[in-house]
This record gives structure tokens, C-alpha cells and sequence, in this order.
């Protein structure tokens, strides 16, 4: 009996931590909002990339400058300023099979608009990549 | 009277590490929901929920353990939770995915899978040590130092 007590005794206890544990939460998604940010279907993370298995056609949406000091290796340089100058050499790289990512700086919207410009071309699939050209470094030089 | 004993020792660095844990990840919600979500476990909104409700459990269950009153219960709190990180990182590295085990939020935590359950383990054991030492109820034997 003093153990079923005891029993029933902790767990009105755990789930008195619980409700307590429950305030600051309710508190947090009031704050973000209580459903999840619906995520750009045309996005994709450097972990979604690991698990792809086509080949990539690695576009570059930042300035000529930016590209010289480091890209990523095979990338193509095609941004708003050399757009039409570049295009021939995209045209060129993309094959049926390949999958285009375009990447920026970490917050900026050049990649979006460049990947949205190549689909309007007729070209699938074109994704922007999350966080841009510090996720891949930070992924592709991780310990 | 405050004993500085064993289990009290346990208890404050168990203490420490979830509360850590959990104001780390409580702090960058928005990422640890991404670092649930790699697990592809969940849904979106269930996964959106326990990463708000995560953090702060690990924190209150965190103070828990300082509380004479709440320890056992706190200890069975952390060993359900351990025990579902056990499996969760176990599953995801039986399926080869590779992922963040987002174990301290933001903090870059490149451990490998063996090294985080090795780690979750130790914390079982001290857990389990705790729900023990707090059930037999007994003054412990090591005892180090008494204050009034």
C-alpha cells in the first residue's frame, strides 16, 4: 500500500515538472507561432544534399569578386550583372539528370531569384541553397 | 542539513548539464526544431512543439534534481528522456542518416553517434544511481562533509 502511494506520489510529481516545464513553452510558441514555418519547397540544407545521389550543377549567384576568393569547386558564376553573359556557359554544363543548386551569402535573396529565373527557362530541378556558401563550407570542411 | 554527499554531487552536475542543455536549445528554438527534424521521426508540428517543450523540460527537471523533494521524480523524468534520445540517435544512425544531434542547440557538436551514446549512457547510469539513492531513503555512507 506504501508503495502504490509512493507511486502515485512521484508520478503526480513528474507531471507537476511537466506542467511546469509547459508554461515557458506555451509562452515560446505564442511568441513563434504555434504552427511550424512552412519551408520554401525550392529550398534544400547541405544534409538534404549529402543524400542526394544526382549530380550537381553548382551555380554561384554572388558578385565576380566574392566568386574569385573562394567557390565552390566546378561552380559557375551566374548572378543579376553577368546574366546574360553566362548563360551560354550554364546552358552548356546543365544535362538532363543533373540537379542546379544556386547559392548566395549567408541571407541574401540573389540565389532564390536566380534559381526561380533558370526555372522559368524550363530547367528542373533548380533549388536555392539554405544558408548559402557558409553552409557549405561549414559542412564540406567539418571535422 | 545540507550534506555534501555523492549523490548530491551527481545530482548538481546532472543538474548542470540539462539545464545547460536545455537554456542552450531553448535559446535557438528555431534550430533545434531543424535538428528534430533531421531525425524524420516526427511530423512538422510535432516536431515544432517538442523542440519549445523540450528545452524547458530539461530545464525544470534540471532544477528538479536540486530539490530534495522533486529528485525522484526529476530522476524519472531525465531517464524516460535519455532513453528516448537512446533510440532517437540510434535509429538515425542505424538508417545511415548523418546529422547534428542538436543534444546542445547551437553549440557545434561533432560528436560521433557512439561517442553521444556513450555519453547519454553515463547520464542513465548517474540517473539511475540517483532514483536508487533517493528510494532507499538511507543517510548515504559517503558522506563527506556536514554543515548545519
Amino acid at each position: 500500500m506504501v508503495l502504490i502511494m509512493n507511486v502515485i506520489h512521484q508520478a503526480k510529481c513528474a507531471l507537476l515538472l511537466m506542467a511546469i516545464a509547459s508554461i515557458p513553452a506555451v509562452a515560446q510558441l505564442a511568441m513563434y507561432g504555434f504552427t511550424p514555418p512552412t519551408s520554401n519547397p525550392f529550398s534544400i540544407t547541405m544534409e538534404e544534399v549529402f543524400k542526394r545521389s544526382e549530380p550537381i550543377v553548382w551555380v554561384d549567384a554572388r558578385p565576380e569578386e566574392s566568386f574569385k576568393e573562394a567557390h565552390v569547386s566546378g561552380a559557375l558564376n551566374l548572378n543579376r550583372t553577368n546574366w546574360d553573359q553566362m548563360l551560354p556557359q550554364f546552358f552548356g554544363a546543365f544535362e538532363p539528370g543533373k540537379m542546379v543548386i544556386v547559392y548566395c551569402s549567408p541571407g541574401c535573396s540573389e540565389s532564390e531569384e536566380i534559381a526561380s529565373r533558370i526555372r522559368n527557362l524550363g530547367f528542373d530541378p533548380v533549388l536555392f541553397l539554405e544558408g548559402g556558401f557558409e553552409s557549405w563550407k561549414k559542412a564540406t570542411h567539418s571535422p | 542539513m545540507r550534506k555534501i554527499s555523492l549523490p548530491n554531487i551527481v545530482a548538481g552536475l546532472l543538474s548542470l548539464i540539462f539545464i545547460y542543455a536545455g537554456t542552450t536549445k531553448a535559446l535557438e528554438a528555431s534550430s533545434f526544431y531543424k535538428d528534430v527534424q533531421m531525425y524524420h521521426l516526427l511530423t512538422d508540428g510535432t516536431a515544432w512543439y517538442l523542440a519549445h517543450y523540450l528545452p524547458w523540460l530539461e530545464i525544470v527537471t534540471g532544477i528538479g534534481l536540486i530539490v530534495k523533494h522533486t529528485r525522484k521524480s526529476a530522476c524519472i523524468l531525465i531517464i524516460t528522456a535519455l532513453a528516448v534520445f537512446m533510440f532517437a540517435i540510434s535509429s538515425a544512425w542505424a538508417r545511415g542518416l548523418n546529422i547534428e544531434c542538436g543534444c546542445f542547440g547551437e553549440t557545434i557538436d561533432h560528436s560521433s553517434y557512439i561517442w553521444v551514446l556513450i555519453r547519454d549512457f553515463f547520464m542513465l547510469l548517474a540517473a539511475l544511481y540517483l532514483f536508487g539513492s533517493a528510494s532507499s531513503g538511507q543517510s548515504s555512507p559517503n558522506t563527506i562533509i556536514k554543515s548545519a
